[in-house]
């Protein structure tokens, strides 16, 4: 009996992490491991009157655990200097409900003008800095999904961009 | 066997209820062959499960309380009161030889050839000592009964229930991760209430926010954002330090978005 019982007990335990896993594959990726979406930033300082900023495209590929990510940015200094920054990356990423890790980030190519793009705003420069120009091995977002729009792109527990979903 | 006190007819009602809820529980093995289920008042010898004899109901009472009672001698007039006259029955002395003779041919029939049921002259009738009485525990014994002489029924119950569970597990575990998914995705709305318009744009702030219509509109209109076409805005801050963001969400470019992001 009591030897029954055991093959029992571990046989539902089988099909129970069987079952789960199946679940996770068939719901969880089916539906967040593909993303192509172009979000359009515009990010300024009140600090600098008004005249420091970044404006550009951000746009996102990302499927079966890699991707790439182009940016087209202008920066604007306090002191008046513009410069264009190009910026690619390739990256592989992982995927925990949702949240994308961007791993071994590469840059697949970097152009930017000569000339000083350094923000007086300290914020600002993180994210030029960190999101942008010189994006650290491990970039987290957390990127929520939503049903009836796009991507929430969160950096500082508020949203940096929405990122919609491109027709195919 | 404890409860010989009983058996003399100067015992108490409450007394005999308590051993006729005893009595019912207990299943015994006499010279380790035959079993006796007292609850269902059967006999079968436990090399041959199959083969049951079940004992008429007052054929099996007098058996019972013959158990309880050994290896003491009951009374005739115990068994009377005991199991014809508290059901209303009226009896003699003739029907209680013939229940006591049903029983031995029962044990007979399984092939216990010696007399289990003995009788000793004005003391009554008790089960003989030569015979080996054990009373074993109800749910081994039922389990064991259940095993030999019932097994399939049992066994299918078993599984059934078994199969059902193991078949719910997985219907479980994927209603489960796809209620998980569906919470992973929330609507906009979850996130924004609509606190008014401007010109063609409806204007949306975090639920937790407490900020102004004239603070929104400041950051959109130093962006230049037109709101004479159709559009969505969301605008969420931070207080320290200072954020803002507002998305900009016009409809007829099909859902294409500014974000802006606005520090102090």
């Amino acid at each position: 009996m009591f030897k029954k019982k055991y093959i029992y007990l571990i046989f539902l335990y089988f099909i129970m992490v069987v079952s789960l896993t199946f679940g996770e594959i068939l719901f969880h990726n089916k539906n967040q491991s593909n993303l192509s979406c172009i979000s359009i930033l515009k990010l300024y300082s009140l600090k600098s009157k008004e005249n420091e900023f970044i404006d550009g495209i951000y746009h996102f590929e990302m499927a079966d655990g890699n991707g790439i990510i182009t940016i087209n940015v202008d920066v604007l200094t306090a002191k008046g200097e513009l410069s264009q920054h190009h910026v690619s990356y390739t990256f592989n990423y992982t995927q925990k409900i949702n949240s994308y890790t961007l791993n071994n980030i590469k840059y697949s190519s970097k152009i930017h003008d000569v000339g000083d793009y350094s923000l007086s705003d300290p914020i600002l420069m993180e994210i030029l800095d960190q999101y942008i120009i010189n994006a650290k091995d491990n970039l987290t977002f957390r990127v929520v999904k939503m049903k009836d729009s796009g991507y929430l792109f969160y950096t500082n527990k508020i949203p940096l961009m929405m990122c919609m979903e491109e027709l195919r | 066997m404890p409860h010989s006190k009983l058996y003399y007819s100067h015992c108490n009602e409450e007394d005999q209820q308590e051993y006729s809820r005893y009595i019912t529980m207990f299943n015994v093995i006499f010279n380790n062959i035959i079993h006796y289920n007292a609850e269902e008042g059967t006999l079968c010898r436990l090399d041959n499960p199959e083969n049951v004899l079940k004992l008429y109901y007052s054929a099996n009472r007098c058996l019972q309380i013959l158990i309880e009672a050994y290896p003491t001698p009951v009374l005739q007039r115990f068994f009377l009161e005991n199991v014809w006259e508290k059901n209303d029955q009226s009896a003699t002395a003739n029907t209680f030889y013939q229940c006591i003779s049903t029983i031995r041919k029962a044990f007979s029939s399984l092939s216990l050839i010696e007399d289990v049921i003995i009788t000793i002259p004005r003391k009554g009738v008790c089960i003989s000592t030569n015979i080996s009485i054990d009373v074993l525990n109800t749910n081994v014994v039922t389990e064991q009964k259940k095993l030999s002489t019932n097994s399939g029924g049992y066994f299918r119950k078993k599984t059934f229930i078994t199969l059902t569970i193991i078949s719910m597990i997985p219907i479980i575990g994927l209603f489960y991760v796809s209620i998980l998914h569906q919470e992973k995705q929330s609507k906009l709305s979850n996130i924004y209430k609509k606190i008014g318009g401007y010109q063609k744009c409806a204007i949306y702030i975090d639920k937790s926010e407490t900020t102004d219509m004239e603070n929104i509109l400041n950051v959109i209109s130093k962006q230049n954002v037109k709101c004479d076409t159709k559009a969505n805005i969301y605008y969420s801050s931070m207080k320290s330090p200072i954020k803002e963001s507002a998305i900009v969400c016009y409809e007829e470019k099909q859902g294409k978005c500014i974000s802006i992001y606005r520090v102090n």
